[in-house]
C-alpha cells in the first residue's frame, strides 16, 4: 500500500488532539509521541488506559483531550477496549447506533502494563483479532510510581529497584522483554516499532496501519527526563540517539513479515547514548564497567548483523 | 402460561435472551458453564441477536462487561467463586463508572480448600462494591430477577450494575418448573436500555478519570450509596409492574409463615427450601416457627427486616458464608437494623451451615431454634456463633483424615 | 499532635506562587492572625487576603540555581521551615540534609552543594516564633445532595485542561529570535505540550500560559534561534 500523505515535515497535520495544560513532566517524550500519533489519527478516537504516567493526563475535572477517554484499570486496557468495540460494533449492527458515531478504539499505556501485568489481556485481544490500535509508550520502567524496574528495563540500567550496588554493579541485570516479538508473535496485520525523533517514519507507520482491520501495535521508545536522568531539553535528542546507536531499531511486522524501516548506515557507539543518562551513571563513575558497556554493545552488534540491508 | 422444566442455567440464559441483550463476555468456570454454553450456540446459530465473545479471564470479562456497558450495549455475563474474586477490583469499578449490567453469579465455595458446591463467601465478598445483590431461591426466581435486575439496574435513579445470585448445582445444575414469559411480555416490561453519556464520536467524553481531591471521592461514593438507597422504591415500584404483566410478586424480603411465630429463621438463597421444610416439621411438633427469606441484598432492606422481625421472640439466623474470625456476615447487619427497637427479639442467634454446600438437616435446624429458645429465657445471649455440623458427619471426617494421614 | 490536613496552620510554606491562585489548594485557608505565610519568590506578590497574615518572601529558586545549578528545592524549603519555626538549629538541619540526600545516592559533591544552599537559606531566614495563635472554627456541616445522573464521575468538558496554566512551572523561557528562524516548523513539532503554533508565513508563536520551558525546542531548533531567558516571576 503507498503512502501518500507524509513526506517531509510540512506535512505533518497541523490539527490539535491533544492540548496544553496537562500536568505530565516538562519534557515528557510519552506526551509528544501521543500528540503526535494522535494527528495521525485523526480525531474520532476513543483512548482505552492502564495505569502509567499517561493516566494523570485526565485527572477530574481536566482533560486535555478533545477525543474520548476511558481509564479502565491497570491489567486490562485491551479488554476494555474489547468491550468499547464490540459494544460499538454490535450497536451499528443492531441498527441502535448510526455509524458516524463510529470511533477507532487505541489503548494507550507504559511498557509496565504492557509487558508485565497487561501481558495477558494484550494477548487474549491479538488473539481474537481485535479491530483496535495499542500504542505502548516505553521509558522503560514503571515511571508513574516512582520508576522502579519493569520487564522493559534494559539490563544495565538503574531504577529505583536496581539500584546499582556493590553486590549489583550493573544495576539490572535481566534483558529487556522483547515486546515486539511477543506481540508479532501472534501475526497480528500490524506490529511497528516508532520514535518521537522521527517523525515521518512514524506517522507514514500510523498511515499505513490504517489500511489493517484487526490489532495495530506501536512500541514508541518514550525518553523521561525525569526517570531516566537527562535534561528535560533533550528528549528528542536522546530518541535520535537510541536510533542512531542501533539500540532502538525502527521496523514494521506485517502479518509477521518484518521490514526495517531505517538502518543507521554507521551506528554510533551505545556509549554515547548511556553516558548522559543518570540512570546509567554507575556504569562510568567511579569507575568505569567496560565489561557491562561491552556487553550493551555486543547485543546490538549481534541484533543488526542478522539484519538485511 | 408456558411450563418448562429447566436448570437454573438454562432460565438465566433465557432471562437474558428475553432481556435482548447486546453483548454477552464469557469465560468457562464450574458451575457456571452451561450458561455459557446455552448462549454461545444461540449467538452462533443466529437465534439471539447479541454478539458473544470469550475472553481469556474473569478480570478481562468484568472490563469487557464494564465498558460495553459504559458504551451503551445491554451486557449480560456470568462467573462464580475463584472467578468472581479474580476479576475482584473491577466490579468496584464498573459501579464506580455506574454502569448498569447484570452478572449472574453461580455461587460457590471459595478456595482454599478448592471445592465446588455452593456457599455464599463468594457474592457477598462483592456487598461493599455498589453492585444491587438479589439472592434467588428457586430456578424461576433466577429468570425473573434477572429482569427485574435490568430494569432496577439501568433506571436513571440508579444507574448501578447488578448481581443475581444462584447457587451452584442446587439451581444452576437442577431442573425445576418455571415459566417462560412471552417475548413480547418482556419488551413490555423492559424498555431499551438508554445510556448515560455514552461512547460517542459526536459527543467526546472522559471516563474513568482519576479524582484526586478526597472531598470530591467521598462526594462520588455517597452519590453511590444514594443511587443504591434509591433502587429500593425503584425495585418496589418494577415489582409492582412485573406483578401486573407476569402475576409473580417480589419484595424485598419473603415472609413464611411469620403471622404467629414466636422464632424466626432468616435464610437466603436456595437452601431457604430447606429451612421452609424444617418449619412445617417443626410446627407439626407445636413449634411457633416462622422463616424470613432476603431476596434483597444490596441496597440492604432494612425497613422490610425491622417490619418482619420486629416484636419476635428469637431470630435465628443461618449464614451460609463466614467471615473468620467473627462469624456470619448477615447476622450482624440485621441485628444493627434491629437494635433501636423499643420491641427489638430478645435473641439473636448467629448459625453458621451449609459451608461447602454442606447439608442442612432438621435435626441442625431444630437444634439452633432451641438453642435460641433456651438463651431467651435465660435472658442471655449467645457467645460466638452456632456451628452446625452432625454426628454422622464429624465420623466421616474422622474416617477421611485418618487415611489422609496414612495413620 | 496533627495527622492529615493541617486545618489551622501557624505556618504555610509556598513553593511556587501559582498555587496561591489555584482553587484545590487554597494555602491561606484556616490561617489565623497573626500566622506567618513563606513564598518563594524574589518579588512581592499581590496576595488577597483580609486577615493579618504575615508574609515573607525569599527567593529560594534563585539561590538553588546559584548552589546546585538546579531548580531542586527540598533542602531549601526544608531549612526555611527549621528556621522559621525557631525548632530546630542548624546543626541539626544540615545533619538532615545530609543524610536524607545521602539515602537517595547523590555524590558527595552534590550533597554538600545542597548543605551550602540550606546554609544560605536558614541563615537568611528570620525566626517567627508563633505560641498560642487564636484559631477560629471554620467548618459546618451539610447534608449531601443527591445529584441523580449530574453526580456521576463523566468529564464531558473535553480539552478544559487548558484552563490550567501551566506556564506557572517555567523558570526558563524560550524567546524565538525571527532573525535567524527560517519557519521550519521543527519546534512546533517536537513540543510535547502543543504550545507552539504557526503564524501565516509560518513562524511559530510560542504560548507562554502554557509552556512549562522544556526547552525541547531550544535544542531540536536547527539554527539556534530559541534562546532560554530565567524568568524572575510568573504573573
Amino acid at each position: 500500500m503507498s503512502i501518500i500523505k507524509y513526506k517531509t515535515l510540512k506535512d505533518v497535520p497541523k490539527e490539535e488532539f491533544l492540548v496544553s495544560g496537562t500536568p505530565l513532566c516538562a519534557g515528557c517524550g510519552a506526551l509528544l509521541v501521543m500528540r503526535l500519533f494522535h494527528k495521525a489519527l485523526g480525531g474520532d478516537v476513543v483512548w482505552v488506559n492502564a495505569a502509567g504516567c499517561v493516566t494523570l493526563m485526565a485527572t477530574f475535572p481536566y482533560t486535555p483531550l478533545r477525543s474520548s477517554w476511558f481509564y479502565v484499570a491497570m491489567p486490562s486496557a485491551p479488554a476494555g477496549a474489547q468491550g468499547i468495540r464490540d459494544a460499538l460494533d454490535i450497536l451499528i449492527k443492531k441498527g441502535k447506533l448510526d455509524p458516524a458515531e463510529n470511533l477507532k478504539v487505541v489503548v494507550i499505556t507504559g511498557d509496565g502494563a504492557a509487558s508485565d501485568i497487561g501481558l495477558q489481556a494484550t494477548s487474549g485481544a491479538i488473539h481474537r483479532g481485535l479491530d483496535f490500535f495499542y500504542l505502548c509508550v516505553d521509558n522503560e520502567a514503571y515511571g508513574n510510581t516512582g520508576f522502579q524496574a519493569s520487564s522493559s528495563s534494559p539490563m544495565g540500567s538503574g531504577t529505583a529497584t536496581t539500584k546499582p550496588t556493590h553486590l549489583y554493579p550493573a544495576g539490572n541485570i535481566l534483558p529487556k522483554k522483547d515486546l515486539f516479538e511477543i506481540w508479532r508473535s501472534h501475526r497480528p496485520p500490524y506490529v511497528a516499532t516508532i520514535s518521537p525523533s522521527h517523525v515521518i517514519d512514524m506517522l507514514r507507520k500510523v498511515e499505513k496501519s490504517l489500511n489493517f482491520k484487526g490489532p495495530k501495535l506501536f512500541l514508541a521508545l518514550s525518553p523521561c527526563p525525569t526517570g531516566w536522568g537527562a535534561e528535560t531539553s533533550e528528549s528528542v535528542k536522546l530518541a535520535r540517539l537510541a536510533v542512531e546507536t542501533g539500540i532502538w531499531p525502527l521496523k514494521e511486522a506485517v502479518y509477521g513479515e518484518v521490514t526495517h524501516t531505517y538502518i543507521p548506515l554507521k551506528r554510533r557507539p551505545v556509549e554515547d547514548y548511556l553516558k548522559v543518562q543518570r540512570r546509567f551513571a554507575h556504569l562510568f563513575k567511579p569507575v568505569k564497567n567496560e565489561s557491562v558497556i561491552a556487553e550493551i554493545q555486543k547485543q546490538v552488534d549481534e541484533y543488526w548483523s542478522k539484519v538485511e540491508r | 402460561m408456558v411450563l418448562n422444566m429447566l436448570t437454573g442455567s438454562q432460565a438465566v440464559a433465557w432471562a437474558a435472551r428475553l432481556a435482548r441483550v447486546d453483548y454477552i463476555p464469557a469465560y468457562p468456570i464450574t458451575p457456571q458453564t452451561e450458561i455459557i454454553e446455552i448462549l454461545s450456540e444461540w449467538v452462533r446459530k443466529g437465534e439471539m441477536d447479541a454478539m458473544f465473545v470469550q475472553m481469556e479471564s474473569e478480570h478481562s470479562l468484568l472490563t469487557a462487561a464494564g465498558t460495553a456497558a459504559a458504551t451503551g450495549a445491554r451486557v449480560f455475563t456470568a462467573t462464580s467463586s475463584q472467578g468472581l474474586l479474580y476479576g475482584f477490583e473491577m466490579l468496584y469499578n464498573i459501579a464506580g463508572w455506574r454502569a448498569p449490567l447484570v452478572l449472574v453469579n453461580v455461587a460457590r465455595a471459595l478456595a482454599a480448600p478448592i471445592t465446588l458446591e455452593p456457599d455464599h463467601n463468594d457474592v457477598l465478598a462483592a456487598r461493599d462494591s455498589g453492585f444491587l445483590q438479589f439472592h434467588t431461591e428457586n430456578v424461576q426466581e433466577a429468570l425473573d430477577l434477572v429482569l427485574l435486575a435490568y430494569r432496577v439496574a439501568e433506571d436513571h435513579r440508579v444507574l448501578l450494575p447488578a448481581i443475581v445470585n444462584i447457587d451452584g448445582f442446587h439451581l444452576s445444575y437442577t431442573r425445576e418448573r418455571v415459566d417462560l414469559p412471552e417475548q413480547s411480555a418482556v419488551d413490555e416490561f423492559l424498555p431499551e436500555y438508554k445510556p448515560v453519556n455514552p461512547i460517542r464520536a459526536s459527543a467526546p467524553v472522559a471516563k474513568g478519570t482519576p479524582v484526586l481531591i478526597p472531598p470530591l471521592y467521598s462526594f462520588f461514593k455517597y452519590q453511590m450509596h444514594m443511587a443504591s438507597r434509591n433502587a429500593l422504591n425503584v425495585f418496589r415500584d418494577a415489582a409492582k409492574e412485573f406483578e401486573r404483566i407476569f402475576s409473580r410478586t417480589y419484595a424485598p424480603v419473603e415472609e413464611y409463615m411469620l403471622d404467629d411465630a414466636d422464632t424466626v429463621i432468616v435464610m437466603s438463597n436456595s437452601f431457604t427450601s430447606i429451612g421452609k421444610q424444617a418449619v412445617n416439621a417443626m410446627r407439626g411438633e407445636g413449634y411457633k416457627v416462622g422463616l424470613l427469606k432476603i431476596r434483597l441484598f444490596r441496597p440492604f432492606p432494612t425497613d422490610d427486616i425491622i417490619k418482619s422481625l420486629r416484636g419476635k421472640r428469637c431470630v435465628v439466623v443461618i449464614d451460609q458464608n463466614i467471615s473468620v474470625g467473627k462469624g456470619g456476615i448477615i447476622c450482624p447487619e440485621i441485628a444493627e437494623a434491629l437494635y433501636h427497637l423499643e420491641d427489638r427479639p430478645k435473641v439473636i442467634l448467629p448459625v453458621i451451615a451449609g459451608l461447602g454446600g454442606k447439608s442442612i438437616s432438621l435435626e441442625e435446624i431444630k437444634h439452633a431454634v432451641k438453642v435460641a429458645d433456651r438463651l431467651a429465657s435465660l435472658r442471655a445471649g449467645p457467645d460466638g456463633p452456632l456451628l452446625l455440623f452432625r454426628e454422622d458427619e464429624a465420623m466421616l471426617v474422622e474416617s477421611l483424615l485418618k487415611l489422609a494421614s496414612g495413620g | 499532635m496533627e495527622r492529615g490536613h493541617i486545618f489551622n496552620p501557624s505556618y504555610v510554606l509556598v513553593t511556587t506562587p501559582s498555587l496561591l491562585f489555584d482553587m484545590t489548594v487554597k494555602p491561606l485557608e484556616g490561617m489565623a492572625e497573626g500566622s506567618v505565610l513563606f513564598v518563594n519568590s524574589p518579588k512581592e506578590i499581590p496576595i488577597e487576603q483580609s486577615k493579618r497574615i504575615r508574609v515573607i518572601y525569599g527567593d529560594l529558586t534563585g539561590l538553588a540555581l546559584k548552589y546546585v545549578g538546579k531548580d531542586i528545592l527540598s533542602a531549601a524549603m526544608g531549612a526555611v521551615a527549621c528556621k522559621l519555626s525557631g525548632l530546630i538549629s542548624l546543626q541539626s538541619m544540615v545533619g538532615a540534609v545530609e543524610e536524607e540526600l545521602a539515602e537517595l545516592g547523590l555524590e558527595t559533591d552534590i550533597i554538600e552543594k545542597n548543605v551550602q544552599l540550606a546554609k544560605e537559606c536558614y541563615l537568611s531566614t528570620e525566626s517567627v516564633e508563633l505560641r498560642g495563635l487564636s484559631h477560629k472554627p471554620l467548618h459546618k456541616v451539610v447534608e449531601v445532595r443527591y445529584l441523580g445522573e449530574k453526580g456521576i464521575p463523566d468529564l464531558l468538558s473535553t480539552g478544559n485542561a487548558a484552563l490550567r496554566k501551566t506556564g506557572s512551572w517555567r523558570i526558563f523561557k524560550p524567546i524565538v529570535d525571527k532573525n535567524l528562524c527560517t519557519a521550519c516548523s521543527i519546534c512546533y513539532i517536537y513540543c510535547p505540550e502543543a504550545c507552539i503554533s504557526l503564524d501565516e508565513q509560518g513562524y511559530p508563536i510560542i504560548n507562554y500560559d502554557y509552556c512549562k520551558g522544556c526547552l525541547v525546542c531550544a535544542t531540536e531548533c536547527p539554527r539556534n534561534a530559541i534562546k532560554a531567558e530565567r524568568e524572575i516571576v510568573w504573573s
